[in-house]
């Protein structure tokens, strides 16, 4: 089990300087009115419009830009930029499967979730912290509390319980006004968790899922006789390692992701791999690539 | 079956532990991954189906293979049963021939020793009769005491030359003696030994196939087929001879070989013995009737290299007969022509020849050659390192010999005064008139001077002795004999209620075994083999004679071990040698099953029976 990391070495005080010129950048995010100053981005008239973006397979059309597809011959969706009230939701995994690989699939998550919860409580929005293996939501509020999040995120552990997705949707329902929900998990339950996005998604809010990886999994330091044991479900078994059998695996694994990405694609959740040798630099750019973090202030 | 070489089959503890280490080391290895989902579906379709059969097969053939292979390490070969009681009947040869002399005794009495030594080697239940012939009849005498050597001996001693002639046309009279005083049979063996001192024939007589004939010759050879010269070497003799006729040999890979002439042969020693035997079979003769055997016992000291230089045809005679006496003590010997150059170990000189000493040479014996140089040692003209230092005597020596020397024909010649280190040799004048010797401190040459008034061949004895204390002197390590096997011959059945215990004495061996015998319904039995394995003989006698004690304990708790009654048993010959060509057929076979046994795991593996 891993140790719970302190929170000087969760977040190095360089890159949560770094941290403060960033924001999070949602799409189809409803705001409360609240007055917080997280730019959000919203359907609808009298919004400052901020730039287009290509489409993808699964955006909604209704946000197509169709005088540009008349002038470019390209498909782009417009975006807005809107200063509001919004209720960051992360949600880390912490079920057994996640303490995997080296640096393990918890530690990229714990760090993330300190980094992404730093972020939105330096814009003044709430952050809530629900892990998806139970417990009531936690929840923070403006920059005041960087130093509490920072070090509730360093406490995340492993718990055995496994996904508890039935009282998490329930706390979800409470969680009034905009909200963006950030997912951290490895999709080991896969159903429960689409289900789960389906649910944010029915109450029209924007749901980003972050895919964390070992570089163990893509290729497993297995050879010869082995008896297997699944992380996840405890099953127990034996098979003799070949690379015949290895290639296998890795087919039966990109099938999986390939499988995770349509789902994610149909129930119009964004979808980032990461992987958990990454540097949190590198992932953060990551983000701002896919258009999660934005760079400036508002 | 038994094996030559048992302790070989410590191996197959090997294989054992190879076949748990096999086991215990293919087993699986923990390890912990995520998707197990994943794992489970590509288990469905690349997991080998029956791995524990697989695993089996692949070890069972294994541990079959290594089995094999240490199996036909240890040699593996059938015991032969033992042979059936024998019934013999023996022809003594009792011809007016016999009176003639043979070596130091008359042939008839050479030939009653070869009867009592035919009775000596019969064993427990075989019976013997005798046939001889007197004043022209055919006497049948038994059957004869085999358990009593001294009754057999005076038994024998009756028996006189028969100055009666038996034709050839009487003989077939004697073969039907013979057949008639041998028994029907009933499960018993039957062997006819014909003790004669003349290369008879006996080709053409009636002999049935289920009687065996052995002859027994003295003192007879075909000159047109005779072995000419014999060489012991470290694994076997060469044997040169002459003639046209087959061989059959102990010994020699093939079972019959046809010889040219001349020609040699290779006999080699026969595993577990030290005797081999070849026989030179003319054509157009019984092979059954063979009389030219020659039967060599390996020696068990270091071979002396002989050369032998002789001046003329006349010395030639001496030496071949010296050469002969030499060869019964284990040298080899060659002639060389006066001139050549000696690199044995011993030289032989006689007569006024030129000989050059190689840097082997460590002996010398020079002769004297004819009564006019009598007294006289000449060797100013043998060359080499040592020349200037040889030496002749200037000496009347022995009482009998007071003959002047009349001729001197080196110039440092030793005075007389100088003679006491000489040795003394004066013993052997009953063998021969041999005189004096001298060991020079350089090379550890002796110089013979001989006389030869008795005439040259009794000179040979005398030369002859002095070659074995050259070899005995000059012997290095004693070879390493063949492994020894020693029987107990038929099983002793001593009736007892207490167990009882054996020992067994190989004095040559400076061992000595004792085990404990359980009585099983009264009786104790003793039957075993025992010492087997390479031993090396002891420096004062190459005997098999083995001591065989039975004796029982008193009260075993308090009274320690020594013999109470003890049960003198001879040695009985080595027992029959299982035919190496049997051996190498059975460690053949096994190798070619291990190899055949690889291919078929390899076979299996490739197209994926095993893994």
């Amino acid at each position: 089990m891993a140790e719970a990391t302190p929170t000087v070495d969760l977040l190095a005080p360089e890159f949560r300087e770094r941290l403060e010129h960033l924001r999070l950048v949602a799409q189809q995010v409803r705001s409360s009115g609240r007055g917080g100053t997280h730019l959000t981005r919203l359907r609808g008239s009298g919004l400052e419009f901020a730039g287009h973006r290509p489409y993808s397979p699964g955006d909604d059309l209704r946000y197509l830009d169709w005088a540009a597809l008349g002038r470019l011959d390209q498909l782009v969706l417009k975006q807005f930029d809107v200063q509001g009230d919004v209720t960051v939701v992360l949600a880390p995994d912490c079920s057994t499967s996640m303490d995997y690989g080296e640096p393990s699939k918890l530690d990229l998550v714990r760090q993330l979730t300190g980094a992404l919860g730093y972020l939105a409580l330096h814009s003044a929005d709430q952050v809530a912290l629900a892990p998806l293996t139970g417990g009531a939501f936690e929840r923070f509020s403006g920059p005041a509390h960087v130093h509490d999040w920072l070090d509730r995120a360093s406490r995340l552990r492993r718990n055995k319980q496994g996904l508890q997705m039935r009282g998490w949707i329930e706390q979800a329902r409470s969680i009034h006004g905009a909200a963006l929900f950030i997912v951290m998990t490895d999709f080991l339950q896969r159903a429960d968790v689409l289900n789960l996005f389906g649910e944010i998604r029915r109450r029209n809010a924007p749901v980003i899922a972050i895919y964390p990886i070992a570089p163990q999994e893509f290729n497993p330091p297995l050879s010869g006789r082995s008896a297997l044991t699944a992380i996840e479900s405890g099953e127990r078994l034996k098979l003799d390692i070949t690379p015949e059998t290895l290639d296998a695996y890795k087919r039966e694994l990109n099938l999986y992701r390939a499988a995770i990405q349509a789902s994610c694609r149909r129930i119009g959740a964004g979808l980032l791999e990461i992987g958990t040798h990454e540097r949190m630099e590198d992932v953060v750019l990551m983000l701002v690539a896919h258009r999660i973090i934005r760079v400036g202030r508002s | 079956m038994t094996f030559e070489r048992p302790a070989w089959l410590v191996l197959l503890l090997l294989v054992a532990v190879y076949g748990l280490v096999y086991w215990f080391a293919r087993r699986y290895w923990s390890a912990r991954v995520t998707y197990g989902e994943l794992w489970q579906r590509v288990a469905n379709t690349h997991q080998a189906p029956r791995a524990l059969i697989r695993r089996l097969l692949t070890l069972a053939f294994s541990v079959f293979m290594l089995g094999c292979v240490v199996l036909a390490l240890a040699k593996p070969y059938i015991d032969e049963p033992p042979p059936p009681p024998a019934d013999i009947v023996i022809l003594l040869d009792t011809s007016v021939s016999t009176v003639r002399q043979y070596q130091d005794q008359s042939t008839l009495d050479a030939l009653k020793t070869n009867v009592s030594a035919i009775v000596g080697k019969l064993r427990k239940g075989d019976r013997a009769w005798l046939l001889y012939t007197r004043s022209g009849h055919v006497v049948s005498d038994g059957p004869l005491p085999v358990s009593n050597p001294d009754a057999l001996r005076e038994r024998l001693a009756t028996i006189e030359p028969d100055f009666y002639p038996l034709d050839a046309g009487r003989f077939p009279f004697v073969v039907t003696e013979l057949l008639n005083a041998v028994s029907d049979g009933a499960g018993r063996r039957r062997d006819i030994f014909i003790v004669t001192g003349i290369n008879t024939s006996f080709r053409d007589l009636p002999w049935p196939k289920d009687v065996g004939i052995h002859l027994d010759a003295i003192g007879a050879q075909d000159e047109d087929h005779a072995f000419t010269r014999v060489e012991r070497g470290e694994d076997r003799a060469r044997i040169h001879y002459r003639g046209l006729g087959r061989i059959r040999a102990r010994g020699v890979p093939q079972e019959s070989l046809t010889y040219p002439e001349p020609g040699v042969c290779d006999l080699v020693w026969p595993t577990g013995s030290n005797e081999a035997s070849l026989e030179l079979i003319p054509f157009g003769s019984d092979p059954v009737l063979s009389n030219n055997t020659i039967t060599l016992k390996r020696s068990l000291m270091p071979l002396l290299e002989v050369a032998v230089a002789a001046a003329d045809p006349q010395s030639k005679v001496l030496l071949n007969a010296l050469a002969q006496l030499i060869d019964g003590i284990e040298a080899n010997v060659r002639f060389i022509e006066p001139g050549q150059p000696a690199d044995t170990q011993l030289l032989i000189v006689h007569g006024d020849c030129d000989v050059t000493l190689g840097k082997e040479v460590s002996a010398v014996i020079a002769l004297g050659g004819l009564p006019a140089e009598l007294g006289v040692l000449d060797t100013s003209r043998v060359k080499g390192e040592v020349t200037g230092t040889l030496a002749a005597p200037t000496w009347l020596c022995g009482e009998e010999m007071r003959a002047p020397v009349t001729a001197l024909r080196v110039d440092n010649a030793i005075p007389l005064a100088d003679m006491n280190g000489w040795l003394p040799l004066l013993e052997t004048r009953e063998l021969g008139t041999l005189i004096a010797a001298k060991r020079t401190p350089q090379r550890n040459i002796l110089y013979v001077a001989s006389s030869l008034d008795d005439g040259e061949l009794a000179t040979a004895p005398a030369v002859a002795l002095l070659v074995r204390r050259i070899v005995e002197e000059t012997a290095s390590a004693p070879r390493q004999p063949p492994p020894l096997l020693i029987e107990t011959g038929m099983p002793i059945e001593i009736e007892s209620a207490k167990p009882m215990f054996a020992q067994l004495k190989a004095p040559f061996l400076n061992e000595s075994r004792t085990w404990r015998v359980e009585p099983v319904n009264g009786k104790c039995v003793f039957a075993e083999t025992y010492f087997p394995g390479r031993y090396r003989f002891a420096a004062d006698g190459d005997s098999n004679a083995v001591s065989f004690d039975v004796f029982w304990l008193a009260d075993e708790a308090t009274i320690p071990f020594g013999p109470v009654e003890p049960l003198p048993l001879r040695a009985w010959p080595l027992p029959p040698i299982p035919e190496s060509q049997w051996y190498d057929d059975c460690a053949t076979l096994l190798l070619v099953a291990a190899l055949a046994l690889l291919t078929l795991e390899w076979a299996l593996y490739w197209f994926g029976i095993t893994d």
